[in-house]
């Protein structure tokens, strides 16, 4: 056996203190390995990462669309939508009308809802509060916080909020800037589905959409298609 | 002097006549009902002015209106919503345009509007008078105003004024009053009466 001389000893010690270094730096590339799987984002997506930056009805705006509506049970109607809407006080004023101007629904929203008129098929108990929830969902930003944001499978971004009840909303910005709101039940399930087409955030501005398509899915499942006639703010 | 005493004659004479033609049909249920009577078809285009406290101006609807006695009705929006309204023999239903064509409505929404259609077809028969749910008065100015008596009712239309033409047989103007501040005008002109109307004309959209 060969004693230790010092020079073995000084040989042993530099191997340990490379050996420290290695495991050090070893230790030190783990944490700041690059994220794997993250889309390259375009300038434009970047925007929307911060969820706080969406563009969202703002002001006051009165609306008029036509409403094609496909109720529970495949029944088919076109009706006059006219909506006032304000963000900064979270007011609503919807009225629903038929095209030869005989008005089946008035219903006012500020925090209490208020309704002033109600003919079949729109005077059951439900179909005020959940007209407004529609409302709601369409124009106004999600209740509660931002708790996610990423990018979806399709490559849009999106932002997840969470309200008090539990409910999930995603807002998503397709890259032509048209965007689509997807609610989702305590249990995951999607129970509404908005998509917006043609209406551009520019300039950061919210632009009412020509068009916007709600559906409501489950049992009693229905769909609205809103055309844009007139919009003022 | 006597040629002159002789003109003024005709001209007074003239004016009674005229007087007594343009007073005559509208002062009265008989006079609303026989002239009425004599209408067989009506063709008019339409203007509809929906005024609620909501819309910053009117909202405006056009079209063209076709009525054939007893109870044929064709009501055709034009814009902004193209949309066809058909009544034939009691069966009514409505065709609005959609992103695949015209569709037919099936809603219920529908259903009250066929209630108003079948008075608006009495009402072009010159029946005023015969629901037994309105309070009917006829007033100054060829108007006459329709009062629901049910509270029910005039929760839904508080009232409706029709407004006569000086022509006989002729309705001017309707105008529906759901609310004080919420009312309908829809207002008929190029007013066309007793043309040959095809029944198909009010069965199919053609």
């Amino acid at each position: 056996m060969r004693p230790l001389t010092i020079l073995s000893f000084r040989r042993f010690s530099e191997n340990v203190r490379f050996a420290l270094i290695l495991l050090v730096l070893t230790t030190m590339s783990c944490g700041r390995l690059p994220k794997l799987g993250e889309p390259a984002i375009s300038p434009e997506r970047q925007l929307y990462e911060n969820c706080e930056e969406i563009p969202y009805l703002s002001g006051k705006w009165r609306f008029v669309h036509s409403i094609e509506a496909v109720m529970p049970g495949g029944k088919r109607g076109t009706l006059i939508g006219i909506c006032l809407i304000s963000s900064e006080t979270g007011t609503i004023h919807s009225v629903i009308m038929t095209i030869e101007g005989f008005v089946l629904f008035d219903a006012r929203y500020d925090g209490e809802l208020l309704v002033s008129r109600s003919i079949p098929p729109f005077d059951t108990p439900g179909f005020a509060r959940g007209q407004m929830e529609d409302m709601k969902l369409i124009f106004f930003r999600p209740e509660g916080k931002p708790i996610r944001t990423g990018i979806l499978e399709n490559g849009s971004p999106a932002c997840r909020y969470e309200n008090s009840d539990g409910m999930t909303v995603d807002v998503i910005i397709r890259p032509d800037n048209s965007w689509e709101i997807r609610k989702y039940g305590r249990n995951a399930k999607l129970v509404r589905t908005v998509r917006a087409f043609r209406g551009q955030a520019a300039d950061q501005k919210w632009v009412p959409p020509e068009r916007l398509e709600l559906t409501a899915h489950g049992m009693m499942g229905y769909s609205l298609i809103l055309k844009l006639m007139q919009a003022e703010n | 002097m006597a040629e002159r005493g002789v003109s003024g004659s005709c001209l007074i004479f003239a004016v009674f006549i005229g007087a007594a033609l343009s007073l005559g049909w509208s002062d009265s249920w008989d006079g609303i009902s026989s002239s009425f009577r004599d209408v067989r078809s009506v063709n008019a285009e339409f203007v509809q002015e929906k005024h609620m406290r909501i819309l910053s101006r009117p909202f405006v609807s056009k079209g063209l209106f076709c009525y054939q006695s007893p109870g044929s009705l064709r009501w055709e929006y034009l814009s902004p919503v193209k949309s066809i309204l058909l009544m034939h023999k009691g069966k009514a239903m409505r065709y609005t345009e959609k992103d695949e064509g015209l569709v037919r409505d099936s809603g219920a929404n529908f259903q009250a509007m066929q209630i108003i259609l079948q008075e608006i077809t009495m009402w072009l028969n010159g029946r005023f008078t015969e629901n037994p749910n309105f309070k009917v008065s006829l007033e100054p100015g060829r108007k006459i105003t329709l009062t629901p008596k049910k509270e029910s009712f005039s929760k839904i239309i508080m009232r409706t004024e029709i407004f006569l033409s000086p022509d006989q047989g002729i309705i001017e103007s309707l105008m529906i009053y759901e609310g004080e501040d919420s009312f309908t005008k829809i207002g008929f002109r190029s007013v066309r009466l007793n043309e040959t109307v095809n029944d198909s004309f009010f069965q199919k959209i053609q």
